[in-house]
């Protein structure tokens, strides 16, 4: 067993961090997902989702600056850390591991 | 720009976790906006509501409360750990406490225990909220009101067939019983049962709640010649299961041979109808020689009872109505016009002391209310014992209280800690107090003629009972030595210049709480002493008659030649003095009354007299007084009768010897010429008045043999050897019955079995009370003397004796006594008084009772200081001035 426990939502979420790399925030986190995975995603659960990914230490955040557009509210922006690095790249590698090990007549 | 809906983003603000709320709203004005773009203001507001509520999730709600976990834990470790600390560095105090609380909450939780007890009493029968016993209510113009439990043998039938809706059930409890069995090989097993065999009509299991462990409930009374016994009575009898012996065959009093038809469980000792052998209605006759065959209307017993279920077709109230055509059309208008029948609930069969039940055995609910206030006020002295060392303490944590209070410790924490700290003392003082209630319950097994046990894990009310006390003892004995500690001034109490005595309304707080406790005690006291002095006098010879050293034993039913074979071989057995046979001794339970009638005693008038079988021998055996004419002579049946002087004054006569001769009749058939006035002697316990008597040498009633034996002189190995030599004649007379004998001092002493419980009662828990208020007091006085040394030292420096510090000490508590007494006193007489009221020979309320109480308290408590201030008083003065 890894030492790393990512739950599906969570690794897409983390991935997604990723993807939009220091542009991570509520809002653009959902609308990447929407737009890439088809996947319809509320504020509650991504912000739940967030959160506690933050408090296993996979993320961390920062408060941006304040914008006219969000009512004068600043944007909370999540990256990965080192660890959460880590997380991704072994959860990658064992789907590797598995993948490499399915015999190849039987996904055909 | 268009808004989202305020109040649900005021919602939204209200319940969103403060460290996220910004973000989290300023993404869901994002998506609101371009909703409002792209779907239309409408919809947006529909999905923003709908957002909003999707966040409403663990992780995003804040906690409740302030948003700010404080963790109390380490404060309260910390309270126990001081708790624990000034427990040891004042062991005696600790000590004093921990027993003072612990033995008033082993005595409450006993008195709880007795009070559950006797309010539980038949409450598990299905039927207990609508049956009821019908017991008859009697008016008397001159002699005022009585009531009456027995009834007549056919009443259930008649009351079944008047009214429909409800039922009837009669009931006979024999007195005691002979049960003989036998066995496979033919030998007899004879058992005396003093209790619990009882007949009863066939619907009684219907009524009463009975576990039945084998046989039909409907059809086990229904022939007669059947019996239910016990599963403990099956073991008994047979030494076997209840599933064996069924079929098998009891004989009681060696007439009634009875086949067990069912075997049910013992019931609980919470019933007032404890039956373990229950024959079937018929089969009485076995036991009571007036049942007949049960259709004489004119023959009451108080053994026979009957018990009415109501239904909602026929309640109690229409019942009543309905009771007194019923009464006048059985018995006569002429009993209808002075007697009625009223319905008693069988909740009330355990309280109501106007009659008696199958136990003999009732407890008013006065009396019971008398024991719970006891059990209060043996927890609120305990309390007081506690408050009193606690603000005497108070001093020496001062030091510990303005550290606390400079460092921040509010006033009301302080409060909390005090109050933890007590509700933790009080707390193990439970512990201790259960084992204490549980030592208590095995003593007093004795006395309350019940077991009761803690059953703390068993029973949750009792468990619920000790938090509760637990909780309040804490509570109440905490909160004023809180107050006074959390109210002390820091920076004096740091200084060290904060001084009890500063304060005097905290003395006179505690005078007046030594006070109370010496009142409780007091007033315990006053009430031993006068139940004593009134039992004294119950067992004391005031009867009027001789009780010393006379023997008797019930004689089975047999012929008149037997009974006179039996006297006669009694009168030669060596140390018997004197043999008289009769219905029973002068007092007895057992009594035949009839109506007496005579030309003084005019037709409205109704005077009843107390019928007593006796011979030639009775007079003298008894040493009863003759004061006017003749014994009784040696033939029966001549109608010839030896009243009491009461009779005669009755009958109108102002002197004894004009009544010889004059003739009454009785019992309306009956005529008796009297012949001998004795003077008057109690016929019934001393609770009631002295009533008109006669002696008769009447053929029939003759259930009782009395045998005076030789006492003086002789030592208990030969007054051995005569009751041995009776046992031997009476087995060769009589083998199929027990000789069963009492000494009649012992039968009278078990009439005054309730007021010697009482007594006994009164006399542990006065006990207890004193010793929690000597516990209080010799906290106070070796405090006051650790106060005092110093003053003690110069006071001795400059020439005190010990007399004069003694009285130091000594002084203050005599006024406290003295005080308390005169609250005291009118208290006890008051409610002594009212206890006498029951009882129509009193003793004298004296003031030498009073007097007794006072001294008793005062000895007491010079005991309890005496040896404190002795030591203080004779301390090397050089010691406790040396150091400063």
């Amino acid at each position: 067993m890894s030492k790393y426990q990512l739950g599906e939502f969570e690794e897409v979420v983390l991935l997604t961090v990723a993807i939009l790399n220091g542009e991570a925030y509520g809002v653009s986190i959902i609308e990447e997902i929407e737009k890439r995975l088809k996947r319809k995603v509320s504020l509650g659960a991504m912000q739940t989702s967030l959160r506690r990914l933050e408090d296993k230490g996979f993320l961390k955040s920062e408060l941006g600056e304040a914008t006219k557009v969000r009512g004068g509210k600043a944007k909370r922006y999540f990256s990965l850390t080192n660890y959460g690095k880590k997380a991704l790249r072994e959860s990658k590698e064992q789907r590797m591991g598995l993948w490499n090990a399915v015999p190849e007549f039987v996904l055909n | 720009m268009i808004d989202p809906p305020r109040l649900v983003l005021g919602f939204f603000r209200w319940f969103c976790h403060p460290d996220c709320r910004d973000d989290i709203e300023g993404d869901l004005l994002e998506i609101f906006n371009k909703n409002v773009e792209a779907k239309g203001p409408r919809k947006a507001r529909w999905l923003f509501v709908i957002g909003v509520l999707k966040l409403f999730r663990p992780g995003i709600v804040r906690p409740p409360g302030s948003g700010r976990y404080l963790n109390r834990y380490g404060m309260f470790k910390n309270y126990l750990f001081t708790a624990f600390r000034n427990m040891k560095r004042e062991k005696l105090f600790a000590f004093m406490n921990i027993t003072g609380l612990a033995i008033g909450i082993g005595c409450g939780f006993v008195i709880y225990k007795i009070i559950t007890h006797e309010t539980s009493f038949d409450a598990y029968h299905k039927n207990y909220k609508n049956t009821y016993r019908l017991i008859t209510e009697f008016n008397h113009p001159q002699y005022g009101t009585g009531w009456s439990e027995g009834q007549i043998h056919p009443l259930g039938e008649a009351l079944r067939n008047d009214f429909p809706g409800i039922d009837a059930v009669m009931t006979y409890y024999a007195t005691d019983a002979q049960v003989s069995i036998v066995d496979k090989d033919g030998t007899v097993d004879r058992f005396h049962e003093y209790k619990g065999v009882a007949y009863a009509e066939p619907n009684f299991f219907k009524i009463f709640d009975y576990d039945f462990i084998i046989g039909d409930p409907d059809k086990a009374l229904v022939n007669k010649g059947s019996v239910v016994i016990t599963e403990s009575l099956a073991m008994k009898y047979f030494k076997q299961p209840a599933s064996e012996v069924v079929g098998k065959i009891i004989t009681i009093n060696n007439v009634a041979p009875l086949q067990v038809t069912a075997v049910v469980a013992d019931p609980p000792s919470t019933t007032d109808l404890p039956f373990t052998l229950i024959g079937s209605y018929k089969d009485q006759p076995a036991s009571n020689p007036y049942f007949h065959d049960g259709t004489d209307w004119n023959e009451y017993n108080s053994n026979t009872n009957c018990y009415v279920v109501t239904s909602e077709t026929m309640p109690a109230e229409r019942l009543t109505q309905l009771l007194p055509d019923f009464l006048s059309k059985y018995c006569g208008k002429e009993r209808a016009s002075f007697a009625k029948y009223i319905l008693q609930p069988l909740s009330e069969l355990h309280y109501d002391t106007r009659v008696s039940n199958y136990n003999k055995r009732m407890i008013s609910k006065t009396m019971l209310g008398v024991i719970g206030a006891v059990g209060f006020f043996l927890v609120i002295s305990a309390c007081i014992n506690f408050i009193n060392m606690s603000t005497a303490q108070a001093i020496k944590r001062a030091k510990e209280i303005g550290v606390r209070k400079s460092l921040g410790v509010k006033k009301g924490q302080l409060i909390g800690q005090f109050l933890s700290e007590t509700i933790f003392i009080s707390f193990l003082s439970a512990i201790v107090g259960v084992i204490i209630a549980q030592f208590l319950l095995m003593l007093l097994e004795g006395i309350l003629g019940y077991q009761l046990s803690v059953q703390l894990l068993k029973n949750p009310n009792e468990l619920l009972f000790i938090i509760i006390m637990v909780i309040g003892i804490g509570l109440l004995s905490g909160f004023y030595p809180a107050l006074v500690m959390a109210g002390m001034n820091p920076i004096k109490a740091l200084k060290n210049s904060l001084t009890v005595h500063g304060s005097s309304g905290l003395m006179s707080l505690r005078r007046t709480l030594v006070v109370v406790q010496f009142i409780i005690s007091q007033v315990l006291i006053i009430g031993t002493i006068v139940a004593g002095q009134q039992m004294n006098y119950f067992l004391g010879n005031n009867e009027g008659f001789n009780k010393d050293a006379v023997l008797v034993a019930r004689i089975p039913r047999t012929t008149p030649e037997k009974r006179e074979a039996l006297k006669t071989v009694m009168e030669q057995q060596p140390g018997v003095e004197i043999v008289s046979l009769s219905c029973a001794s002068p007092m007895a339970n057992f009594r035949v009354e009839n109506e007496i009638e005579h030309p003084s005693i005019t037709a409205d008038q109704r005077v009843g007299g107390n019928l007593k079988t006796a011979d030639e021998n009775y007079i003298d055996l008894f040493h009863l007084k003759l004061i006017a004419g003749r014994n009784l002579p040696r033939e029966k049946d001549t109608y010839e009768a030896v009243v009491n002087r009461k009779l005669t004054e009755t009958l109108g006569y102002s002197s004894p010897e004009q009544a010889l001769g004059d003739k009454f009749k009785y019992s309306g058939d009956m005529e008796f010429t009297i012949i001998g006035v004795v003077e008057d002697f109690h016929t019934v316990s001393l609770h009631q008045p002295i009533e008109n008597t006669l002696l008769s040498n009447l053929p029939w009633n003759i259930f009782e043999i009395a045998m005076k034996v030789n006492m003086s002189g002789r030592n208990f190995s030969e007054i051995q050897g005569t009751v041995n030599g009776i046992k031997t004649e009476w087995d060769k007379l009589f083998p199929e019955t027990i000789f069963d004998y009492t000494f009649l001092d012992q039968q009278i002493a078990r009439m005054y079995e309730n007021e010697r419980k009482t007594s006994q009662l009164f006399q542990i828990f006065s006990a207890v009370a004193i010793f929690i208020g000597c516990l209080g007091l010799y906290g106070l006085v070796s405090y006051m003397a650790n106060q005092k040394t110093k003053e003690i030292g110069i006071r001795k420096v400059l020439g005190a004796s010990t007399g004069s510090i003694f009285s130091i000490f000594s002084k203050e508590m005599l006024v406290l006594v003295v005080v308390a007494f005169l609250i005291a006193a009118p208290i006890g007489w008051y409610v002594m008084k009212n206890w006498l009221q029951g009882f129509e020979y009193q003793v004298e309320l004296s003031s030498l009772f009073f007097m007794v109480a006072l001294g008793i308290t005062i000895g007491i408590a010079f005991l309890t200081i005496g040896y404190k201030a002795i030591v203080a008083s004779y301390a090397n003065p050089v010691d406790s001035l040396r150091s400063e």
